[in-house]
């Protein structure tokens, strides 16, 4: 499915490349989930460090950032799959359980699983995570320019819409140049999640309040 | 709170990009996933300093 947009409708395409994506998603090979944040990992272990009285059960919290890691993998099926590591650092995590002290749990990063998504990285994938983001950064800039009144922020918010414009249409030409089309991943998926949140609550901020009355009659006398 | 948001938004964008990165084995993708990541990486520092003008709680939506 080629992306084609008039010169006009540089939003409705943005938007509209977005939808191009809702339908017919491929992710047999998925290159797997959006890696697990090593912080995230991290935490697990502290519970492990809870379990200092000797309940090694505790600490498999901390195996669960290995968990995340193998989920990496199974994502890699597709092709790649290097994230066996990953799910070893989460081993370490419950190793650190049936230690008495706990402090093994902090061996929480587990997950490094982008190198292996990466190496079936595609124009189509590829574009499809940046559709997503520049849609996102559109919608949310046209939020901002009816909530905002600081004119920095309305700036931004000008440059932030003519920027990914143009990135837009290099995606296409990107698209067209390698006969590609936009594809769905599990880093879009993220990143869709991602922004629905970020728009609900901007959406959420009261309108830009109007000129107040007085302004306008201090404004007329001036004259 | 947009500016905020477009700061998060941006370092995620970021952090997805480097992991990206290696893999960029088309040339045109490469090229343009370098292109991208300059201007997300541009984007960025703005709005951090527009952050950086704005009350520690960002008023401005």
């Amino acid at each position: 499915m080629n992306i084609s947009c008039g010169i006009g409708g540089r939003l409705v395409c943005v938007v509209g490349l977005a939808a191009t994506l809702a339908m017919g998603c491929d992710d047999e090979d998925d290159p797997g989930p959006v890696p697990p944040t090593t912080g995230t990992a991290g935490s697990g272990g502290q519970t492990g460090s809870a379990g200092s009285g000797g309940s090694g059960g505790a600490a498999g919290n901390a195996g669960s950032g290995g968990n995340a890691g193998s989920t990496g993998g199974a994502g890699s099926t597709g092709s790649a799959g290097s994230s066996g590591g990953a799910g070893t650092t989460g081993s370490a995590g419950t190793t650190g359980g049936a230690g008495t002290t706990g402090g093994a749990g902090t061996t929480g990063s587990a997950g490094n699983y982008g190198q292996s998504a990466s190496a079936s990285l595609t124009a189509g994938r590829f574009a499809g995570v940046m559709v997503e983001t520049y849609s996102a950064d559109v919608r949310a800039a046209q939020i901002a320019k009816t909530r905002s009144s600081n004119g920095q922020v309305l700036s931004f918010a000008d440059s932030v819409i003519t920027d990914r414009w143009a990135a837009t249409m290099q995606l296409q030409q990107l698209l067209a140049d390698t006969k590609s089309v936009v594809e769905d991943s599990a880093h879009r998926q993220s990143l869709s999640s991602h922004a629905t949140q970020t728009l609900d609550m901007l959406s959420a901020a009261p309108l830009r309040a109007s000129t107040p009355c007085t302004s306008i009659r201090r404004s007329r006398r001036t004259r | 709170m947009y500016i905020d948001s477009q700061i998060a938004s941006h370092t995620m964008t970021l952090q997805m990009l480097d992991r990206l990165t290696p893999a960029g084995q088309d040339a045109d993708v490469a090229t343009q996933l370098q292109m991208s990541r300059t201007a997300t990486a541009s984007s960025l520092a703005q709005a951090q300093q527009i952050r950086g003008t704005l009350p520690q709680i960002d008023t401005a939506p």
